[in-house]
């Protein structure tokens, strides 16, 4: 009987703990650690972010789930990693705290087999003093987040309608954000929103990131053919700024944030401050506050972990510079190369190097995305680990077989710009690989066949159809398996 | 038109932020209205949705080997 303990269930842990959980006789037992009860279709978060959808129409609870397949769920927050075990056990466990209020504070040492880290992302809005919903922006990183962003909204609209011209900025607030394409999103929802209701040309929206110019998206921008020509996402963003009237602030990191007002400085060495009514500034991320422990106690924390607090994997972490970067710097195996029994996925995989090239200031401030690893190829990482698993606990292999490089896999993503049946549009992408290659594809480093990029109505639908398949896919319910990642 | 910085002191208007562009001053072409109108056109959006759905599909599957 093998035990496999997966932490965290975002959408990398809960695909990995539901694939074991069909890969596995119930002989052995998958365990999930999360300090969520509820599952969050992350995506649709833009839409409660604006007042279109409900949280309870983008979450549900994952015990029942988990009852239904044979996982056992705790619903605790993991603290400590003993992948050594201690000189009372040769096996390898994590220490928890659980959060269930039932049993609020306790903690509890689960041993494992194998552990797969999917914690996610610590929300690092302390990056930027001021910065998040306990300061003076909103988010809609979380459910309960975006669920405030609405109703904040709603008082910009009720001003805009009352006659009172309102500044709304949305973006990034820290220079090494990710997510951008969440910025952008929201950016278009916001607009939309306010189009809807009447009251478009008393707000100034403006869109401040990280980015060096528009459409790169944390992945170094996309090139696609259309219409006889290769074309860039900056170009075709751009051409969407435009055309909806929406300012941009490019190349900034926020500094801090007061009440109705922001400091930055940009990339040249500016500084400036912008004011405004509103503000939707996602965070940077780092990894969850997971230390690890070798068997005698002593703290290996930094063997294990990055400095960023994300868990190391097969990448290749040697410092090099842009133009050394290969496709095979990136992990495709998530195993962690202190132990073979630790996986790390999802956003808690530390990314050799970011995608987009790195800058600085001139005072050393970094200006620039971190890479995206959210998503499909979350689902996708998720997937491979447990078949891993499974088959080395089944014993069909001794070490990984299945991979799942960003470097070898594409990315469907459908960025909102409006909700609505009939009015709404979405910027439909798809990008192959994530990860450029210029050995496979030189040029652009993506294939001009796989990588493509259109606005529309229909983009809109596909979201919604993704809304759809893809909460029906983590409930679990019949032939979700059948339903890619 | 990207703009410099701007530092007013108290009483002073100040100018637009610093690297702050205005919509027109984006390099990219405005799309025609009848492009604008295609992207809502039920018909024409029926027709993108499928062959969307395709080019996904197609690029879900190469990825997932």
């Amino acid at each position: 009987m093998a035990r496999v303990v997966v932490l965290g269930a975002g959408i990398s842990g809960h695909t990995a703990a539901l694939h074991l959980r069909r890969l596995l006789d119930k002989q052995h037992e998958v365990v999930v650690v999360s300090p969520n009860s509820q599952w969050n279709w992350i995506p649709s978060n833009i839409w409660v972010g604006v007042g279109r959808m409900k949280p309870s129409q983008v979450t549900f609870p994952l015990k029942p789930v988990y009852d239904k397949h044979g996982v056992d769920f705790r619903q605790a927050k993991a603290v400590a990693l003993h992948p050594e075990g201690d000189e009372r056990t040769s096996k390898g466990y994590v220490d928890v705290v659980y959060t269930d209020p039932a049993r609020a504070g306790e903690t509890q040492s689960i041993e494992y087999d194998y552990v797969v880290n999917a914690t996610g992302p610590k929300l690092n809005f302390a990056a930027t003093p001021g910065l998040g919903p306990d300061g003076h922006t909103v988010s809609v990183c979380t459910y309960g987040h975006a669920d405030e962003a609405a109703k904040q909204l709603a008082g910009v609209i009720a001003k805009l309608k009352a006659g009172q011209r309102q500044t709304l900025v949305i973006g990034v607030g820290h220079g090494t954000c990710t997510c951008e394409g969440a910025a952008f999103e929201y950016t278009f929802n916001v607009e939309h929103e306010l189009r809807e209701a009447g009251v478009r040309d008393l707000a100034e929206i403006i869109y401040l990131t990280n980015e060096y110019e528009l459409g790169d998206f944390g992945v170094g921008g996309l090139n696609f053919k259309q219409n006889g020509f290769v074309t860039t996402s900056k170009l075709w963003t751009e051409s969407l700024f435009k055309e909806r009237g929406v300012k941009s602030i490019l190349r900034a990191h926020v500094q801090k944030v007061e009440e109705g007002r922001l400091f930055y400085e940009t990339l040249d060495g500016s500084a400036d401050t912008l004011d405004f009514d509103f503000a939707m500034l996602l965070p940077p991320f780092r990894g969850q506050d997971l230390q690890a422990f070798a068997k005698d106690g002593s703290d290996i924390t930094a063997t294990v972990f990055a400095p960023s607090g994300f868990l190391k994997v097969d990448a290749d972490y040697t410092a090099k510079p842009v133009d050394e970067w290969k496709a095979g710097d990136w992990p495709s195996t998530y195993v962690s190369p202190s132990y073979p029994n630790v996986f790390g996925v999802g956003i808690a995989f530390a990314p050799p190097h970011p995608i987009s090239t790195p800058r600085k200031a001139p005072n050393g401030t970094v200006i620039s995305p971190a890479p995206p690893r959210t998503g499909m190829p979350s689902g996708l990482m998720g997937r491979a680990v447990a078949m891993n698993i499974a088959d080395m606990i089944t014993g069909k292999s001794n070490t990984p077989q299945h991979h799942a490089s960003m470097a070898e896999m594409g990315a469907a993503c459908v960025a909102s710009a409006g909700a609505g049946f009939t009015k709404g549009s979405a910027a439909s992408m798809t990008m192959y690989p994530v990860v450029p290659d210029y050995d496979r594809f030189p040029g652009y480093g993506r294939s001009l066949t796989e990588t493509t990029g259109e606005i529309g109505l229909a983009g809109h639908w596909m979201k919604h159809l993704l809304h759809v398949m893809f909460i029906y896919k983590a409930k679990g319910k019949l032939g979700w398996s059948m339903i890619p990642e | 038109m990207t703009t410099t910085p701007s530092q007013p002191g108290p009483d002073v208007p100040r100018g637009p932020a610093a690297g702050l562009t205005d919509p027109s001053a984006y390099e990219a072409p405005m799309p025609t209205e009848r492009t604008v109108k295609q992207r809502t056109n039920l018909p024409i959006q029926a027709y993108r949705f499928a062959a969307v759905s395709l080019k996904m599909t197609r690029m879900i599957l190469r990825s997932h080997g």
